[in-house]
């Protein structure tokens, strides 16, 4: 490196040193500070970078906000935590389920800040809130797409984990399929890990050989798209907008959007009405949405996704409503019962019927 | 080769420290990140504070018994790839033994029961390699990594199947451990693990200086034949040592769940296992070493996070690890040559 370009960096150093302590000097006793401690890896598309969308929304509201990435979801969080307590943050967004345990010890050693996570709750605090979208709802819309576009009424889907939230959104997923096509068949396979491109990119392209022409998904990365698009199949995606990654066969995918709910949790801390506990969003604040319909959609199609999104967003449509049966023939949801809400969702633990598959582990 | 004297270690990692401060200086000014604020949030995160030096040393327990056992099965020439398995190993038994603990347990004999259950369930999966290292001649080396991944899917079997905690949603946890498990942390949240790694490193002193035991292991390692020669069974000594290595390995994995986590889980270790065999090379093996080196390298573990809690990258934090192992490794390497200046090249010497 030669001395004039050395320079402008050694410049820019001394401006940021000279930011740093003309910001000291106004720091106020109650500002908000919020820390963020993501799993994954900020910047490339996916559940981390949704999350990191949420913060720099915070930030463009005048928030202080940091990060750390790639935090294993282990003990290795907790000196990230005291770090940044001990930095003067007084918000930790701790946003992986599995750092509730060791959140939940800090919580309790410092009860005048506050913890966010995600949810569900299973290491409660008084100032420990956890959040989560109706992921289910966005996967019924992004199954009113796949039931119209499939010729062959088979649908792959390549899934993550078999925990309650995932069985619920390919629940979900096939309800709105067979509502508008109820021939097809939705054949699951899945990866068992959040993050496994190569497996998840193949696990697409034997759903495609096995007759599939419609590919949804609940993974991280955007193996599937490009396993299904590569092949001649259309792709639904998860997580992030994946349009870039096959501009003609993605035909939507659910989008995390944590903006309304992370306002949300700093407005209450703000105005001193901070509620620990659980928070869903859904279709109705935009904390599930939609990415960009592929121009393929047909219009009735997009008519019906409207309508059904502003229903299930007022309340007034339940496709969860009985009878339904799993694919095993048995009654899982009586006629006149339904699922209640998050709290049902926590343990579901059966396919519905037009799934081709099983939940792996028998749990 | 002759062993360097103490005075001559010292300086040479002195050496190898500065070379890494100025090597990182740079990398962190081309970056465009001030130096002074990087390593100043490094040292914060590591030692700044009593808690951030408590994490250290929670942290760097793991790495040290990993690592002392990893030197003790090199005084042998046996390399423990498996440390990694044998800590999950260790860990699932501490676990089982706390998980089936009934009620009104003394906590003495919980903490004893959970230690001694780390210990027994390392040992027997180093078992596994040493034996067949001493009946089927398989490399260690093979057998000891391969076992690792079975080892780790045993235990992310156990935390999603028969062990999962069924109040955590499927996420791969089980369930708490009884506090009559769990290890006291009675000095600034610094827990029992501490005092457990010093007294290794002192075992492992004692091999080196005073055991016969220690003396035979040695001599199988550095020359069987003579070993033999001389009424040693080498390969029973060698193999008693990788199991010793895998003892230590799985006291480090029954710690983390007994002090740490307080409960078994997926992805339990970050790779202390692995770690550990790059602290026993930097610190060429001497317990003393081993000490400091482990307490360094959880130091830069957990000041590369407030790296980032400070605004740089992670992987400037990764990089500056990786250019302290080989400025401390090239010192030591470039420790054996004398420089000669004035001597024409093909000059007779």
């Amino acid at each position: 490196m030669t001395l004039p370009r050395l320079l402008p960096t050694t410049a820019r150093i001394l401006l940021a040193g000279a930011a740093l302590g003309a910001s000291l000097a106004v720091a106020d006793a109650d500002e908000i500070k919020a820390a963020f401690i993501y799993s994954g890896p900020v910047g490339t598309p996916g559940w981390t970078n949704q999350q990191d969308l949420g913060r720099r929304c915070l930030a463009a509201d005048g928030v202080k906000t940091a990060f750390v990435d790639k935090v294993p979801e282990n003990a290795d969080v907790l000196p990230v935590e005291r770090d940044f307590l001990g930095q003067g943050y007084n918000v930790i967004f701790a946003d992986g389920f599995g750092y509730q345990p060791f959140t939940q010890q800090l919580a309790k050693q410092n009860p005048d800040k506050f913890f966010v996570g995600v949810a569900p709750n299973i290491a409660p605090a008084p100032n420990i809130v956890d959040l989560y979208g109706k992921l289910w709802d966005g996967r019924y819309l992004t199954g009113l797409i796949a039931g119209t576009m499939t010729k062959s009424n088979t649908i792959g889907f390549v899934a993550a984990e078999p925990i309650p939230t995932v069985i619920a959104g390919i629940n979900a997923f096939t309800l709105g399929v067979r509502a508008v096509n109820p021939k097809a068949k939705i054949k699951l396979l899945w990866t068992l890990s959040w993050f496994d491109p190569p497996a998840e990119k193949q696990a697409a392209v034997s759903l495609v050989q096995a007759g599939a022409d419609v590919v949804a998904q609940h993974q991280d990365s955007p193996g599937p798209v490009q396993g299904a698009s590569s092949n001649g199949a259309w792709a639904i995606g998860s997580e992030s907008d994946l349009t870039s990654f096959a501009p003609d066969k993605y035909l939507t995918g659910t989008v995390w959007n944590w903006c309304p709910l992370y306002r949300g949790v700093i407005a209450s801390i703000r105005d001193h009405t901070f509620k620990p506990g659980m928070k869903y969003g859904g279709l109705d604040d935009g904390t599930v949405a939609l990415a960009p319909l592929n121009k393929a959609v047909p219009a009735s199609v997009r008519e019906l996704i409207d309508k059904r999104r502003a229903e299930i967003a007022a309340g007034k449509f339940d496709y969860w409503k009985g009878p339904l049966k799993d694919n095993q023939g048995k009654v899982v949801v009586a006629e006149g019962h339904t699922i209640s809400g998050p709290a049902d969702i926590g343990h579901m633990n059966w396919l519905v019927d037009g799934v081709v598959g099983s939940i792996p582990r028998g749990k | 080769m002759t062993t360097p004297s103490r005075a001559e270690s010292a300086l040479r990692v002195v050496i190898g420290t500065i070379a890494t401060f100025v090597i990182g200086a740079l990398l962190l000014v081309l970056t465009g990140h001030n130096p002074v604020f990087a390593f100043a949030a490094m040292f914060r995160g590591a030692f700044g504070s009593i808690v951030a030096f408590a994490s250290t040393v929670d942290k760097a327990v793991p790495i040290g018994l990993c690592a002392i056992g990893i030197s003790l099965a090199y005084r042998g020439g046996l390399w423990n790839i498996g440390a990694e398995g044998q800590f999950y190993f260790g860990a699932f038994a501490a676990a089982g033994f706390g998980l089936s603990l009934p009620e009104n347990v003394p906590h003495a004999l919980g903490i004893a029961g959970v230690v001694a259950c780390g210990l027994a369930g390392g040992a027997a999966w180093a078992a596994i390699a040493a034996a067949a290292k001493v009946w089927l001649r398989v490399n260690e080396v093979l057998s000891t990594l391969m076992l690792n991944y079975v080892a780790i899917l045993w235990v992310d079997y156990l935390v999603s199947g028969p062990w999962a905690d069924p109040v955590t949603f499927s996420f791969p946890y089980s369930p708490e451990l009884p506090d009559a498990a769990r290890l006291p942390a009675p000095i600034a949240g610094i827990d029992l693990g501490a005092v457990i790694t010093l007294l290794a490193a002192a075992a492992l002193y004692a091999v080196d200086r005073g055991m016969r035991w220690g003396y035979e292991l040695r001599v199988a390692g550095d020359a069987p034949r003579a070993a033999a020669y001389g009424g040693i069974r080498a390969s029973a000594v060698t193999a008693s040592a990788l199991v010793a290595a895998g003892a230590l390995a799985g006291l480090a994995g029954a710690i983390e769940v007994a002090g740490t986590t307080g409960r078994l889980q997926s992805g339990l270790s970050p790779g202390y296992g692995f770690i550990g065999i790059l602290v026993a090379w930097l610190a060429r093996s001497s317990p003393l070493g081993i000490i400091a080196g482990s307490v360094v390298y959880a130091g830069l573990l957990n000041g590369g996070f407030s790296l980032q809690v400070s605004g740089v990258p992670s992987a400037i934090g990764t990089v500056l690890q990786a250019v302290l192992l080989v400025c401390i490794l090239t010192t030591f390497s470039l420790g054996r040559y004398r420089l000669r200046f004035g001597a024409a090249v093909g000059e007779a010497p």
